[in-house]
């Protein structure tokens, strides 16, 4: 009976406990992907982060890479505004626009809108008829908006 | 050499007790000071004295707090511009005095016992009212303040009496209650721990305590003209469902005793079988669609079950306490079934898992002694199994809950980079002097450009298990 109600939760606190440490020594092995480029944070929703990579230099209309396995398992090239978009993040839109995000290939992103995220049509100008009433898939949308 | 075991045995749980609010408070270190019931709070303060913000509380209709203003205000003073570490900081102290006042109070002094701890402050931490204890800034946790103060009370009362235990009590009573309402329970605490035996504090001064309550409810609601919080001020869980305030006034507004009826029962189901989660029959709602979360399936199962072994526990106990027969564990089931009735009566306005949070700590210490008492044998068929159920659910809890703290460093980042639609959605314009811009500016700055960036774990679906809802 002993084992069976010590055993976990002392399991329990030295797991966290030596991930904490090992995390301390730069360990990352159950870490999540974390966004290195503006368009990544902006694909993952990360508002931060994203202003933390701008303040860091990085250009908010550049067309950047998207890893594998963030928006979905392919690479992809997107500006971050584009990138907020396929990721579905309204808020992060107007707030990368506020940001300087105002260089952007508007048909490109009122095309990628339509396709994932007619709410941001508005934000970019552009009426919101002909919008899909559900999400298109993301490499298809791209595909179509090239 | 028996005495000298027991210290032993009773420093590990100390040790285990003190790693444990070291690995929290290093993860509450990598949440900045949030924007939410929180940024205000500092521009509050900015350019007031001390007496200042405390009378102000004096008059603030529903809610009677001066001293978690105060709090604030001290830490805000003694910060000196560093925000973000002071209050932090602050709350990861807060917690590590809580958790060895909790292990003091358990009384550690055989093998049995400390085995017992792990599960014990387990059962403490991954419990659902006590997330926003912690997960939450404030900037200073009022919630937490009130848990090192009830826990504080019980220490006081297991004290060898003195008259310095007599004033303390008083003065630990007094501050708690105007921290927040709740702090009234305090005096329950010292109550119920005189009637069970704990002798620390005198008769006179629990006399005293409740001359103290006395003079709180007259000069609240006589003196002061304090009223109770309307079905207007904020949107409650109801049913299967959140009710909005207009809602609320609507169906409730001509008679309000079913609806705090309600909530009062749900307060105490939420305790001790986590469901409903503030107010809403969420697992519920969820096995009729047939689609309950992984998550719901582990918090309602491991609570059913404590509370089962701690019911079964408090039965076989019954002719003990007939005779006025009690030991610790007695004693703090007790104290329990007598703060989770009281307790829920703070919730009748609207049901939040946090404002449970004293009772979910006698939970918690109530659950470690009927542990401790089926480590000790039992002869039911099925306890093994269900034991180690208990304990299998109850450290994904805790697990859960690092896991927890982990995911509002980034959501309070995050608030904060939505800076400008917070302001806009206030209900009143936010206008800013100078000096609060400046504040503004340093806690936008901390929390968004200079913050650690707190890992993020990919845990391959064991997310799935973990409670992140509150």
């Amino acid at each position: 009976m002993t084992k069976r109600m010590v055993v976990p939760p002392a399991a329990a606190f030295l797991v966290v406990a030596l991930y904490l440490v090992a995390e301390s020594f730069g360990f990352r092995g159950l870490a999540a992907v974390e966004p290195g480029t503006v368009s990544e944070a902006a694909a993952m929703g990360h508002a931060a982060r994203a202003l933390q990579l701008i303040a860091q230099g990085q250009n908010p209309n550049e067309a950047q890479r998207i890893a594998p396995g963030i928006l979905d398992a392919n690479e992809y090239t997107l500006r971050p505004l584009e990138a907020a978009v396929v990721g579905r993040h309204i808020e992060l839109v107007r707030l990368l626009q506020r940001s300087g995000a105002a260089k952007f290939d508007m048909a490109r992103a009122i095309c990628l809108a339509r396709a994932r995220l007619p709410e941001a049509l508005p934000d970019l100008n552009a009426p919101s008829t002909d919008a899909s009433d559900s999400p298109m898939e993301i490499a298809a949308a791209i595909e179509r908006c090239r | 050499m028996h005495n000298n075991l027991g210290l032993r045995y009773h420093r590990l749980a100390y040790v285990y007790a003190s790693a444990v609010a070291v690995i929290m408070g290093t993860l509450l270190l990598g949440i900045p000071v949030q924007l939410s019931d929180s940024f205000t709070e500092f521009t509050a303060m900015h350019g007031r004295g001390l007496w200042e913000v405390i009378s102000a509380e004096f008059y603030n209709g529903a809610y009677f707090r001066p001293f978690r203003r105060a709090l604030i205000k001290i830490v805000y003073d003694l910060s000196g511009g560093h925000y973000y570490i002071a209050f932090r900081g602050f709350q990861a102290l807060e917690l590590l005095l809580l958790l060895v006042l909790v292990v003091r109070m358990l009384r550690v002094r055989t093998a049995a016992a400390l085995a017992a701890v792990p599960l014990g402050l387990a059962v403490l931490v991954g419990m659902h009212t006590f997330a926003g204890a912690v997960r939450e800034g404030l900037p200073i946790n009022h919630f937490l303040t009130i848990l090192i103060c009830c826990a504080g009370a019980v220490n006081l009362a297991q004290a060898k009496r003195t008259w310095l235990i007599d004033v303390a009590a008083v003065a630990l009573l007094v501050a708690a209650m105007m921290t927040i309402e709740s702090g009234l329970l305090v005096w329950a605490i010292f109550a119920a721990a005189y009637i069970v035996g704990y002798r620390g504090v005198s008769r006179g001064a629990l006399i005293a305590l409740t001359a103290c309550v006395a003079i709180y409810f007259a000069g609240r609601f006589v003196i002061i003209g304090g009223a109770a919080p309307g079905l207007n001020e904020r949107s409650a869980g109801f049913g299967f469902a959140v009710l909005n305030p207009d809602e609320l006034v609507r169906r409730f507004g001509s008679n309000p005793l079913p609806f705090y009826a309600y909530n009062i029962v749900s307060a105490v189901a939420c305790v001790l079988f986590a469901e409903p989660r503030g107010g809403v029959w969420m697992f519920v709602r969820e096995v009729a669609t047939g689609r309950p979360e992984p998550w719901q399936i582990v918090n309602v199962i491991t609570s059913v079950l404590t509370t089962a072994v701690m019911l079964r526990f408090a039965a076989s106990r019954i002719p003990k306490w007939k005779a006025r027969d009690f030991d610790d564990a007695d004693r703090f089931v007790i104290i329990f079934l007598v703060v989770l009735p009281l307790n829920a009566l703070f919730a009748a306005a609207y049901e939040k898992d946090v404002i449970m949070s004293p009772a979910g700590l006698f939970y918690a210490v109530a659950a470690y002694f009927a542990f401790r008492a089926l480590l000790s044998g039992s002869t039911v068929a099925i306890a093994p199994a269900v034991a180690l159920i208990i304990a299998i659910g109850w450290s994904i809890r805790f697990v859960g809950m690092q896991d927890n703290l982990r995911a509002r460093a980034l959501s309070v980042q995050d608030e904060w980079a939505y800076y400008d639609d917070w302001a806009r959605e206030q209900p009143t314009d936010v206008h800013l002097t100078a000096e609060e811009e400046v504040i503004r500016q340093h806690l936008y700055d901390d929390a968004v450009l200079r913050a650690p960036r707190v890992p993020q774990l990919s845990l391959g679906g064991i997310e799935r298990l973990f409670d992140f809802t509150q």
